[in-house]
């Protein structure tokens, strides 16, 4: 019944630093992003949360690579935005666009 | 060069992986979180350490966030499989949870509940009375050793003082010991000193008498308590510097009440103690009752000093160093300075306790001094008395584990009933979460009902059970906010035990097959089963302490003590005390015996020294026919008895005779009745009667005049002692208590009473009571264990009953399908009941098998308790649980008479 899953701001930060990373995206390399781009320091744990999360809503995919050393030998979990995802991060760019439109506020000084 | 880190913190590492799920998951995670710990230990600004730090707070986080995310069914994704959708609460978190939710929560309980009423009661009964059990002997802890004396300033800072050979040991001061120690110790604020024994007086106020009692104190007593006075002054130092010069009391606010009506006249006014004219200066305040629970408040106090006055023993000889003896009567207590510890106090104090050990060798050689924080009570009686309420503690929270045992029992019955309940909620989208903390809600209020239940229990009972305890004092004992919290803690952990697994269980309930109606749930069967035989098992073993406690009372009961107890009054003065000279004693003595034996009702009196198990008199002899000079010497106990003594206490005599009354001074030769064992040991096989024995070189030997049956006199577990009686009126002693057969005439007591008070109305009794009291008094510690754990164990056996029973009922209701088809199918009832009884019986002989381990390996800790049975005694071993099956069997057969009275139709019909 809902046909228009609702997206946290975590999760469509998320969804977007994936998408941005290009196939790269995995724990560590998004909360350096997250935190590069927005400054945003969100914790490990809230992040496999919110990963876990938008994975049962069919939004991004997982994908176990070969284990590596330097990580005590284990596999990096890839994500990706699956195309229902991409659907629903066009979605929320646009409502954001359309919601802008016409609307104007003083810049504010400094950043 | 740097030190290579090596690797993040396993165990944190590996408490992540137990708690993520199985899967890839749980290796992407750890790896992540290494490759970022790598990151952070080779950064300088971080560092290992920091890094360590920060990987156990997330890894922490992360699997209490996988763990809980679990329970709440939420999907966690083992990767690869399509995740399914949450259900029910979904992402909430318990910070959503409000105060809302609570509320609804605890309505729904109550509903539950009261649609429930039966077994509501059942439960709130079960965990009122385990809970109150708890309290009650927690109730005498808190008075005992967690309240602190009322009045006392700072009593944190109030440490016993006194002597001791080991270190260990705790023995009483001599004055002028502790005078040293309290003018140049420099840890201590003050130092007081107390005669914990305490004076028998007569007080007198003009126009009569009255019996009472007083305290020699030092003058500091009330400050280092740090007390004021309700009226008047406390002692001041110069009326505690010499001897008998300084009359001085101060009265306790009770007998300012009842002898002045509160009239601050009183200080100043004068009293008599035992004949001699005392000032009061002060009165102390309502409620003060010293520093000690165990000691029971006097009415009033006099300075040390008044020794020579109200308890002459030879002049102020206990004030002063006498070559050769030292009289040590005094307990010391310090109030630390403020900040210094006791340990500081220790060794500041050994420091003192040298320098008297080596200057005066003859008296302090070995000794030391020891200092303890328990302030409340002397060390060995704290330590006797610590060990009881230990065993109680341990006895009744078998007892609460039972009762826990049972409501779960009751619980789970009543969870599987509405299995379906929970069914229908959780199609409908409850979470599981949702449902457990409803049943746990459940749980909760139930035990608060218990508590309140088991608080009301308390009120009631914590005077009774105070009263079988061996305090030798009084106490009230009233639930205070202590035992308020203790319950309340009681309830939160009883409620988590008996709560969670019946809920866990429930909240489990798989819709479908509940639905379905098929209703197969052999573990929640299994889960009663091993509940019910843990139930048997605490409760065999509490019996089990019962049962060897009842035998070690009844044992030491059935002693033969070698006297009679029945009807024999105690009636003690002391002489001295009272300025009676050694010849004006003899003559009193034979006065009151004649005046005594002249009072109606009396069959026969007599005066001992000594009363059996009380105070101990010996004097080291060689044995007849070794050189007075040289070999070992052996111990021999005495007592000074007067004329008709044996005949009084009815101690068998084996031969010769008793004393006369010419058995005195100058009579040519110092008469002795021995004991059997003295007689066996010294001349065997010979006739003892006219031999002389004891001979030293000061001092003249005794000559046998009788034989006496060995009688217990010391402690029960004591072997016989070499024993020897003396004739009071040729061995005098001033303290005298006179022991008449009052043939259980209630006349008698008074009428001795007058008779004596007839010689000296001022005389004062230092105790009145009878043999058969102080035989109680020796067999105290017995019959406490055995009456306490008895009733606990009485409870424990009930409960574990009813657990017993309520599990077999339940069972029949549930095979009432399977038992109609097998009545159907041409079963007897006979046969179904015997069934239904040998389940009953196998679950109580699993569980007395286990008890009865248990037991073997936990009775061991009762071993100081008992008295001539071993803590295996065989007898209890075998019996308790014979005991344990016919109360299952009597449990089991009301289910078992339901089993027979399922009708066939009725039971298929129904389905």
């Amino acid at each position: 019944m809902n046909e228009r899953p609702y997206l946290g701001e975590l999760e469509q930060m998320l969804l977007w630093v994936i998408q941005r990373l290009d196939g790269e995206a995995y724990g560590p390399r998004i909360l350096d992003e997250l935190d590069e781009r927005v400054h945003r320091s969100v914790s490990p744990g809230a992040l496999y949360a919110t990963l876990d999360r938008l994975e049962s809503k069919g939004m991004i995919r997982s994908r176990v690579a070969d284990p590596e050393p330097g990580r005590g030998g284990r596999p990096k979990r890839f994500v990706h935005v699956t195309a229902e995802g991409q659907h629903a991060l066009n979605r929320v760019r646009s409502e954001w666009l359309r919601l802008w439109e016409g609307v104007e506020l003083p810049l504010e000084p400094g950043r | 060069m740097r030190r290579r880190p090596a690797g993040p913190p396993r165990l944190a590492a590996w408490l992540l992986q137990v708690s993520l799920p199985a899967g890839p998951v749980a290796d992407t995670v750890l790896g992540d979180l290494h490759e970022m710990y790598e990151r952070m230990a080779g950064d300088d600004r971080v560092g290992p350490g920091r890094a360590a730090r920060w990987y156990w707070g997330h890894a922490v986080r992360i699997g209490v966030g996988y763990v809980g995310r679990r329970l709440r069914r939420e999907s966690v994704p083992s990767l690869g499989v399509e995740g399914s959708p949450g259900t029910g609460m979904g992402g909430r978190t318990m910070k959503e949870l409000s105060m809302k939710d609570l509320w609804n929560d605890i309505r729904l309980a109550l509903r539950g509940l009261r649609r429930n009423a039966g077994f509501t009661l059942a439960a709130t009964v079960i965990l009122g009375l385990g809970i109150g059990a708890n309290t009650t002997v927690f109730t005498l802890v808190s008075t005992l050793f967690l309240e602190p004396p009322p009045l006392i300033v700072e009593p944190d800072r109030l440490v016993r003082i006194n002597r001791t050979t080991d270190g260990t040991g705790f023995g009483a001061l001599a004055y002028p010991d502790y005078l040293y120690y309290e003018e140049n110790n420099e840890l201590f604020d003050g130092i007081l000193a107390y005669d914990p024994s305490g004076l028998a007086l007569t007080l007198g106020f003009g126009d009569g008498n009255a019996p009472g009692r007083g305290w020699l104190v030092s003058h500091n007593y009330f400050d280092v308590l740090g007390v004021r006075p309700a009226a008047g002054r406390w002692f001041l130092e110069e009326e505690d510097r010499t001897p008998g010069t300084h009359s001085v009391t101060v009265i306790s606010h009770s007998l300012w009440q009842s002898a002045f009506g509160g009239s601050p006249d009183a200080v100043g006014a004068t009293v008599t103690l035992n004949g001699n004219p005392f000032t009061i200066v002060g009165v102390a305040p309502e409620g003060f009752r010293g520093a000690s629970p165990a000691e029971a408040p006097p009415d009033l106090w006099t300075p040390i000093h008044t020794q020579p006055i109200l308890a002459p023993v030879g002049g102020d000889f206990p004030l002063r160093r006498v070559q050769g003896n030292v009289w040590v009567w005094l307990y010391g207590m310090g109030r630390l300075e403020d900040g210094a510890t006791v340990e500081a106090a220790q060794t500041h104090m050994d420091g003192l306790a040298s320098y008297l050990e080596a200057t005066f060798p003859e008296w302090n050689e070995g000794w030391g001094i020891a200092l303890s924080p328990s302030y409340r009570f002397h060390p060995p009686d704290g330590t006797s008395l610590a060990t009881v309420t230990r065993l109680l503690i341990a006895v009744v929270g078998l007892v609460l584990i039972i009762a826990c045992a049972n409501v779960a029992v009751l619980l789970l019955a009543r969870g599987s009933a509405r299995s379906r309940d929970v069914a229908v909620r959780a199609a409908l989208g409850a979470g599981r979460s949702r449902i457990l903390r409803e049943l746990l809600t459940e749980s909760l209020l139930l035990a608060l009902f218990g508590s309140a239940l088991g608080l009301a229990v308390t009120y009631w009972s914590a005077d009774a059970v105070a009263a079988l305890l061996p305090l030798g004092f009084t106490v009230t004992f009233e639930p205070d906010w202590r035992v308020m919290a203790f319950a309340t803690l009681l309830a939160g952990t009883t409620a988590v035990v008996f709560g969670l697994v019946p809920a866990w269980q429930v909240a489990r309930v798989d819709c479908h097959t509940v639905l379905k109606g098929s209703e197969n749930t052999p573990r929640s069967l299994r889960g009663r089963n091993l509940l019910v035989i843990a139930q048997v098992a605490l409760a065999l073993m509490v019996v089990t302490a019962a049962g060897l406690f009842a035998r070690s009372l009844a044992t030491a009961r059935g002693i033969d003590l070698g006297f009679e107890t029945e009807d024999r009054m105690l009636l003690s003065v002391n002489l001295t005390n009272h300025g009676y000279t050694e010849d004006e004693g003899r003559a009193f003595i034979a006065d009151a015996l004649d005046r005594v034996r002249n009072v109606p009702g009396v069959r026969s009196a007599a005066t001992t020294r000594l009363v059996p198990f009380q105070g101990r008199w010996s004097t080291g002899v060689h044995p007849p026919g070794s050189d007075a000079n040289e070999g070992a010497q052996r111990d021999l106990g005495l007592n000074a008895v007067s004329p008709g003594y044996f005949e009084t206490m009815g101690i068998r005599l084996l031969s010769g005779r008793g004393f006369t009354s010419q058995d005195v001074v100058g009579q040519g030769f110092n008469a002795a009745v021995i004991n059997r064992s003295t007689a066996d040991a010294f001349w065997p096989g010979q006739d003892p009667l006219g031999r002389t024995f004891g001979a030293e070189e000061d001092r003249e030997g005794w000559t046998v005049v009788g034989v006496a049956e060995d009688v217990h006199l010391y402690g029960l577990e004591e072997e016989t002692p070499l024993f020897a009686y003396l004739p009071v009126l040729d061995r005098y002693a001033s303290g005298v208590v006179f022991i008449v057969d009052t043939g259980g005439d209630p006349g008698v007591p008074g009428g001795v009473r007058e008779a004596i008070h007839g010689i000296d109305p001022t005389l004062a009794f230092t105790r009145s009571s009878s043999l058969t009291q102080v035989v109680d008094g020796v067999l105290a510690r017995y019959r406490v264990t055995a009456t306490t754990v008895g009733l606990f164990g009485l409870l424990a056996l009930a409960l574990a009953s009813v657990g017993l029973y309520g599990v077999l009922s339940y069972a029949v209701t549930r095979r009432s399908r399977e038992i109609g088809i097998r009545v159907a199918l041409g079963a007897s009832g006979g046969q179904v009941g015997r069934s239904v009884l040998r389940q009953g019986m196998a679950l109580a002989a699993v569980g007395s098998a286990v008890g009865l381990v248990g037991s073997v390996a936990g009775t061991r800790l009762l071993s100081g308790f008992l008295y001539g049975v071993g803590p295996r005694d065989p007898l209890t071993m075998a019996a308790v649980p014979l005991v344990l099956l016919a109360v299952a069997a009597s449990a089991s057969l009301l289910p078992a008479w339901r089993a027979t009275r399922v009708h066939p139709t009725e039971v298929l019909k129904s389905e």
